[in-house]
C-alpha cells in the first residue's frame, strides 16, 4: 500500500514518501485480511438482518404462488380462500419492506443500464411512480385476448406490469381499465374468478413470475453471483467485490466498501421514503402500508441496533464518546416508528429525511467510517 | 497591505503584455530549475505532476501531488479546504489553490521546491468561488469571488508574482464557480452557477427560486461582457468548464432538485462550440439517474476530441465526443470526482476520496488497470491538476 503522509503538523514541512508495495491495491486483497470491528458489525447485519430478509421474502413468494395455484385449481373458489390469498399478499409484501432498505448485488443491475432487478419486484421503488393504471390495462388486455397465457408471457413484460403491484391488483379488485369501475369486495372478486378462467391463468403467471426472479436473486445472493460460483454475500463481506470484477467496469468493480455499500443503501431508501408518497400510493388496495413500513423500521432497528443473535451492534461501535450522535439517531429511530403507528405521513416524511441525514453523517462520524467526501451542491 | 491599481493603468499593463505574449510563453523549457523535490524522486525535466486539494479534516486539509512515474506523493498542509487549482504557463513550477466556497484562501506552490512561496485572501466583502485561472502571459491570475454584501458574481485580477489584488470585473452573473481562458488568450470563459450564497449562512442556496445560471464570456483585458449563455434547464447550475484547443466549452451542471416542481431526468453534460448555442450531452435514463443531479468535475482531452466529466454521487465517469456529441463509455469508480488528462494527451486520469488513482485510456476509453495507484490516509478532492514541470506552449498555439 502506498502512503501519503504528513510528517508535521507545520506549514511548512513538506512531506515526501514513497511506494511501499505493488503498485495494485484492493479494497482487500483477499478474506485472509484481518478482520476489523466494522467488518464484524457488516457482517453480522448481512448475515442477520439482510440475509433472513431476502430467504423470508423466498419464502413469502413461494407460497404466494403455492396457495394460488391451490386457489386456481379448486373448483370452488371460496371467498374465505381468497381472503388468505391476499392475508398472503400482505405478508409478501411486508417481507419485501423489511428487504427493501437493502437493494445490494443481485437486487440491482451492475451495469447501470439495464433495469434494476428490483424494479420487477416493487416498479414503484424506482423513482414513485404510480402504475396501478398501467397494470388494470395490461390486464384488461390480457382478459380480453385469447391466446395461451404461459410463463414466456410475463418474464418478457415491462417492470411495471409485473411484481407485487401486479398481483396486489389481481388480488383485491375486480378487472377493468380506464373508468371503468373496480369492485374490491371479496365476494366480486371470488365471482371473477369463478366465471373468468383466464384471470386465474393470470393470477398465477404474475404469481410465478414473482417467484422466479426472487428464486434468481436468492441464488445469486448465496450461491452464484454473476457466474463467479460465489454468492454475494461472501463477496460482500470478504471483501471481494472489486478484486472479482477489477476489468468489468461496473458498479462491483468501484471498489466502494462493504460498509458504503450498505449504509449508503439504507440512506437512499430513506431519502426515497422521504421524497416520494409511498403513503398514499403503495400497498393501497390492500390497504396496509403501513403495517409493511412497520418492517421496515424493524429492520433498520436492526441495522443499527441488531438483533439477539448480534455480538456487535453499530450501536455499541458508537458509544464511544458520540453519545450525542447515537441520541440523535435513536430519537430519530423512536420518531421514525411513532410516525408508522400514527399512520402520519407528514411525520412519516420529515422524520425519514432526518435519518436519512443522520445516515449521511452521524452514523459513519460516530463509526470513524467514510462513506466518501462531502461533495455537496456548489463543489 | 494590497497595493491598488487603477482599471485604467491595469488595462494599460494587461495589453502591453498581451502583445509580447507570444513571445514569452515560446520560450522552451527551462529544466534548469528542476530541484529538489525532482531529484530526490529521480525524475526528469518533463516530470509530469499530479495535483489536487485532498484531506477530510481541518488537521490534514493538503495540497497534495502526485509523481505518477515514481508512484509517490507528497502535500502541503493548507489549513483550509482547497478547491481548484491552476498552473502559470509562465512560470510552470508555480501552481496556485484556491478555497472551497465560501473560504478566503489561496496558496501557491513552488513545486520545483515543493514549498508554498505565496498566499492570499479575500479582500473585504469578498470570499472566492473555488476556482481561477492565469492569463496566457502568467502575469495576472483571474479568481471566481463574490460580493459579501450584494453577492454579485466577481472575477478579481491578482498580480501572478505579489498576488495582490490590481482589479476586479463582474461575472455578469450571480456565484461565479470556475473560470477557463479561451484559446484566443485574452477571453475568459465563466461558469456562473447562479446559486447566490451568504458566509453567514454557510452554504446554503438563498436564492432558489429565482436562481440563474449562465455561461459568460469576457475580455479579460477589460472586464467587458462578450456574450452570456444559458442551459435549457433553468435549475441546473453551470459548475464546472473545461476548453477544448478549438474553443469548444464543455459543462459540467449540477441540478438544483429542490427548486423543481418535478422529478424529470435532467442532462448534466452540455458543450458550447464557438458560435453556436449550448447543447446538452444526452445519456440512457438509467445512466443519468444514477448520477444523483451532479457532475463534479470536467476535463477535455483535445486529441481523442473526447470530454470527460465525473459525478462522485453516482461513483461514474463519463465520456462524451465532441464531434456527434455521443455518449463514448463510462467508468465505474467510487467517488470519483478529480480529473485531469495526462500531459501526453493518453490517458485522463481519475482521483477519489479513497486516495486511489486510476487511468483511462484517452482513445479506447478502457482502463489500465496495472496503472492504478492508491494512497493510504488520502482523500483526494474534487479537482485534479496535469503538469508539467517545463513551460507549456502558448494556449493558442
Amino acid at each position: 500500500m502506498k502512503t501519503l503522509l504528513s510528517l508535521a503538523q507545520t506549514l511548512s514541512l513538506l512531506c515526501i514518501t514513497s511506494l511501499l508495495t505493488a503498485c495494485y491495491t484492493e479494497t482487500s486483497s483477499s478474506s485472509t485480511t484481518a478482520k476489523t470491528e466494522i467488518d464484524i458489525a457488516i457482517a453480522e447485519i448481512v448475515d442477520n438482518t439482510v440475509t433472513p430478509a431476502l430467504d423470508s421474502f423466498l419464502q413469502e413468494t413461494d407460497t404466494l404462488f403455492n396457495l394460488t395455484a391451490s386457489f386456481c385449481d379448486s373448483t370452488t373458489k371460496a371467498e374465505n380462500d381468497l381472503l388468505a390469498l391476499q392475508a398472503q399478499w400482505i405478508t409478501t409484501n411486508n417481507a419485501w419492506f423489511k428487504l427493501s432498505p437493502y437493494l445490494l448485488g443481485p437486487l440491482t443491475s451492475p451495469d447501470f443500464l439495464t433495469a434494476e432487478a428490483f424494479w420487477y419486484i416493487d416498479s414503484y421503488r424506482q423513482r414513485g411512480n404510480d402504475s396501478t393504471s398501467t397494470v388494470r390495462s395490461d390486464i384488461a388486455t390480457l382478459l380480453a385476448d385469447n391466446y395461451d397465457i404461459n410463463s414466456a408471457v410475463f418474464s418478457t413484460k415491462s417492470f411495471n406490469k409485473v411484481g407485487l403491484l401486479a398481483l396486489e391488483v389481481l388480488l383485491f379488485e375486480t378487472s377493468g381499465s380506464g373508468s371503468q369501475y373496480q369492485s374490491q369486495l371479496t365476494a366480486d372478486i371470488t365471482s371473477e374468478y369463478q366465471n373468468t378462467p383466464r384471470k386465474c391463468d393470470i393470477l398465477t403467471g404474475q404469481a410465478n413470475e414473482l417467484n422466479r426472479r426472487v428464486a434468481i436473486i436468492n441464488n445469486a445472493w448465496h450461491k452464484d453471483y454473476r457466474e463467479t460460483g460465489i454468492g454475494y454475500r461472501g463477496l460482500l463481506v470478504n471483501k471481494q467485490l472489486e478484486s472479482t470484477f477489477t476489468e468489468s467496469n461496473d458498479i462491483d468493480g468501484t471498489g466502494t466498501p462493504a460498509f458504503t455499500r450498505l449504509v449508503v443503501s439504507t440512506q437512499q431508501h430513506l431519502d426515497f421514503l422521504s421524497k416520494r408518497n409511498i403513503t398514499t400510493q403503495s400497498a393501497q388496495l390492500s390497504n396496509s402500508v403501513w403495517q409493511a413500513l412497520e418492517h421496515t423500521q424493524t429492520s433498520l432497528q436492526e441495522f443499527l441496533a441488531g438483533t439477539d443473535k448480534t455480538s456487535l451492534s453499530l450501536y455499541q461501535m458508537m458509544d464511544n464518546g458520540y453519545d450525542a450522535n447515537i441520541n440523535t439517531l435513536k430519537e430519530n429511530m423512536e420518531f421514525f416508528k411513532q410516525s408508522i403507528s400514527d399512520k402520519n405521513t407528514t411525520n412519516f416524511k420529515s422524520f425519514s429525511s432526518s435519518l436519512d441525514g443522520n445516515f449521511k453523517r452521524e452514523l459513519p462520524d460516530a463509526l470513524g467510517a467514510e462513506l466518501g467526501l462531502n461533495f455537496t451542491d456548489g463543489d | 497591505m494590497n497595493k491598488k491599481i487603477s482599471r485604467r493603468t491595469f488595462n494599460k499593463v494587461l495589453t502591453t503584455k498581451t502583445l509580447f505574449a507570444s513571445g514569452v510563453l515560446g520560450l522552451g523549457a527551462g529544466a534548469a530549475g528542476i530541484a529538489r523535490y525532482n531529484r530526490s524522486n529521480n525524475a526528469s525535466a518533463n516530470q509530469e505532476l499530479w495535483l489536487s486539494a485532498q484531506g477530510r479534516h481541518k488537521d490534514t486539509y493538503s495540497l497534495g501531488w502526485v509523481n505518477p512515474n515514481a508512484e509517490s506523493s507528497a502535500q502541503q498542509l493548507s489549513v483550509f479546504r482547497g478547491h481548484g487549482l491552476c498552473q502559470n504557463p509562465a512560470k510552470p513550477e508555480q501552481v496556485v489553490m484556491f478555497s472551497r466556497r465560501p473560504g478566503t484562501h489561496g496558496i501557491r506552490l513552488n513545486t520545483e521546491s515543493g514549498e508554498i512561496d505565496g498566499r492570499f485572501h479575500s479582500l473585504n466583502d469578498r470570499y472566492m468561488q473555488g476556482h481561477g485561472c492565469y492569463s496566457a502571459d502568467g502575469q495576472w491570475l483571474y479568481c471566481t469571488e463574490s460580493s459579501i454584501s450584494t453577492g454579485e458574481g466577481k472575477i478579481t485580477v491578482r498580480d501572478a508574482n505579489t498576488l495582490e489584488q490590481v482589479t476586479e470585473f463582474s461575472s455578469y452573473g450571480i456565484g461565479p464557480h470556475e473560470v477557463k481562458l479561451m484559446p484566443d488568450g485574452q477571453t475568459l470563459v465563466i461558469a456562473n452557477g447562479g446559486l447566490l450564497t451568504h458566509p453567514d449562512s454557510g452554504r446554503k442556496v438563498l436564492n432558489l427560486d429565482t436562481m440563474r445560471s449562465t455561461l459568460t464570456y469576457i475580455d479579460s483585458r477589460n472586464g467587458e461582457l462578450i456574450s452570456e449563455h444559458t442551459v435549457p434547464e433553468a435549475k441546473a447550475s453551470i459548475r464546472h468548464i473545461d476548453v477544448a484547443t478549438d474553443g469548444t466549452v464543455a459543462m459540467g451542471l449540477q441540478v438544483q432538485r429542490k427548486a423543481m416542481d418535478n422529478d424529470a431526468l435532467t442532462p448534466l453534460a452540455a458543450i458550447q462550440k464557438p458560435g453556436q448555442d449550448i447543447q446538452v450531452l444526452n445519456a440512457p435514463k438509467n445512466l443519468t439517474h444514477q448520477l444523483h443531479d451532479y457532475m463534479g468535475s470536467v476535463a477535455i482531452n483535445s486529441a481523442s476530441r473526447i470530454a470527460a466529466f465525473t459525478s462522485p454521487k453516482g461513483d461514474l465517469a463519463l465520456f462524451w465526443h465532441l464531434d456527434d456529441l455521443s455518449l463514448q463509455g463510462y467508468h465505474a469508480f467510487h467517488d470519483v470526482c478529480g480529473l485531469a488528462v495526462s500531459q501526453d494527451n493518453q490517458s485522463f486520469v481519475l482521483s477519489n476520496s479513497a486516495g486511489k488513482i486510476r487511468q483511462i485510456n484517452s482513445r479506447t476509453l478502457q482502463e489500465n488497470v496495472d496503472k492504478r495507484l492508491a494512497f493510504q490516509n488520502v482523500s483526494w478532492d474534487n479537482h485534479m491538476l496535469s503538469t508539467r514541470l517545463s513551460k507549456k506552449p502558448p494556449v493558442n498555439a
